[in-house]
């Protein structure tokens, strides 16, 4: 799985919408869009201990991203299904948009763990997966071992990837691309938000993701590398080793699902994104006018 | 400019802050925390300030 990466992707994709979305796609649809998968999936993959008794699930890996399980919920035909649903409801394509191309981010994105996502379900149920590095969720182990694996991996430099794409963007991040390019798209939602809180809490509301996401690579690359003492093949260690190898790192096993061969999923992952994009794009223009004609009949 | 200045410093306060006090009590690092820390920080901070420091 990945971890800030999902927080700078909602930024990324914000600040490069085709020209004729810019100031249109809702950020609030890209968020939740973004973090529905996990929502939906996520909570049992740890699960909880209560009086001694782990809840959760058996298989993480299998629950969280396989079949039969919720693995669906990473999948592009299930926010493109959630889209059609969430724009049956709102006739908002700005929001409906947005939500598509936040959902398609995780879902995509994280072929880069070793268990990856059906980017073909319901047509396949094989995962695609670079398996850049280890899926680390497990029943022992728990969020802690999954965040310092990550934070030991090739996962830690795909953050450092993401957040350097918001920062090469970084104009994305000002009170300026704020006012003009993010409150427009969800003028009523900011407007609901503008009447209990200033204008400065509005704009830190709007960084507050990207602010988590840096907040939490640095806290979890720390934890792991400067306090964390773990006993790894009996050696205690002073932090958790890093291991920048492809799947690495070497001292957690690697989960994973009967997957398609990993040469196939750069095709893959191109190709849905530029299909992703294009029906988005395709549909922008008869979305504006059934948005239209709907405002016109609540009038 | 000053008013750029003063909010950056709050972002730092808060950044800082968080990072620190989370690295040790890792519940506070989940999604519901960490965007409310920062819109606390920066929205109550400078009140706070204002109440303590000397006039």
């Amino acid at each position: 799985m990945s971890w800030g990466a999902h927080q700078f992707e909602i930024y990324a994709v914000h600040a490069h919408l085709p020209r004729k979305m810019r100031g249109r796609v809702s950020f609030f649809g890209i968020w939740l869009g973004d973090f529905t998968p996990d929502f939906l999936a996520k909570f049992w993959v740890y699960g909880v201990t209560i009086g001694g008794t782990r809840y959760g699930a058996s298989v993480p890996e299998r629950w969280h991203r396989g079949w039969p399980g919720m693995g669906l919920t990473h999948t592009v035909f299930t926010g493109a299904l959630l889209a059609a649903l969430l724009w049956a409801w709102r006739r908002d394509r700005g929001l409906t948009v947005g939500y598509l191309l936040g959902y398609a981010a995780h879902a995509l994105t994280d072929v880069n763990d070793s268990v990856g996502t059906m980017l073909l379900f319901p047509f396949s149920t094989l995962n695609w997966t670079v398996r850049t590095w280890a899926y680390a969720a497990t029943v022992g182990g728990g969020k802690y071992l999954d965040a310092a694996a990550y934070y030991s991996s090739l996962g830690l430099v795909m953050d450092l990837f993401w957040l350097g794409v918001v920062l090469a963007s970084w104009r994305v991040l000002t009170r300026d691309y704020w006012r003009r390019q993010v409150v427009p798209a969800d003028a009523r939602g900011w407007a609901a938000l503008g009447r209990v809180l200033p204008e400065r809490a509005l704009l830190a509301l709007y960084r507050a993701t990207f602010f988590y996401g840096l907040c939490r690579l640095v806290a979890w690359t720390a934890w792991a590398h400067l306090l964390a003492r773990p006993v790894i093949g009996g050696v205690r260690h002073r932090g958790y080793p890093f291991d920048l190898s492809w799947t690495g790192p070497w001292w957690m096993p690697q989960a994973t699902l009967p997957h398609v061969p990993v040469l196939l999923v750069p095709v893959g992952v191109a190709v849905l994104l530029a299909a992703v994009y294009g029906v988005a794009g395709w549909l922008w223009e008869p979305m504006g006018a059934a948005e239209r004609r709907a405002d016109r009949a609540a009038a | 400019m000053e008013a750029k200045i003063d909010s950056a410093l709050w972002y730092g306060v808060a950044g800082a802050s968080y990072v620190g006090l989370s690295v040790h009590h890792k519940f506070l690092l989940n999604w519901v925390v960490g965007p409310l820390w920062l819109v606390a920080v920066v929205w109550l901070g400078p009140a706070a300030a204002a109440l303590v420091r000397p006039r």
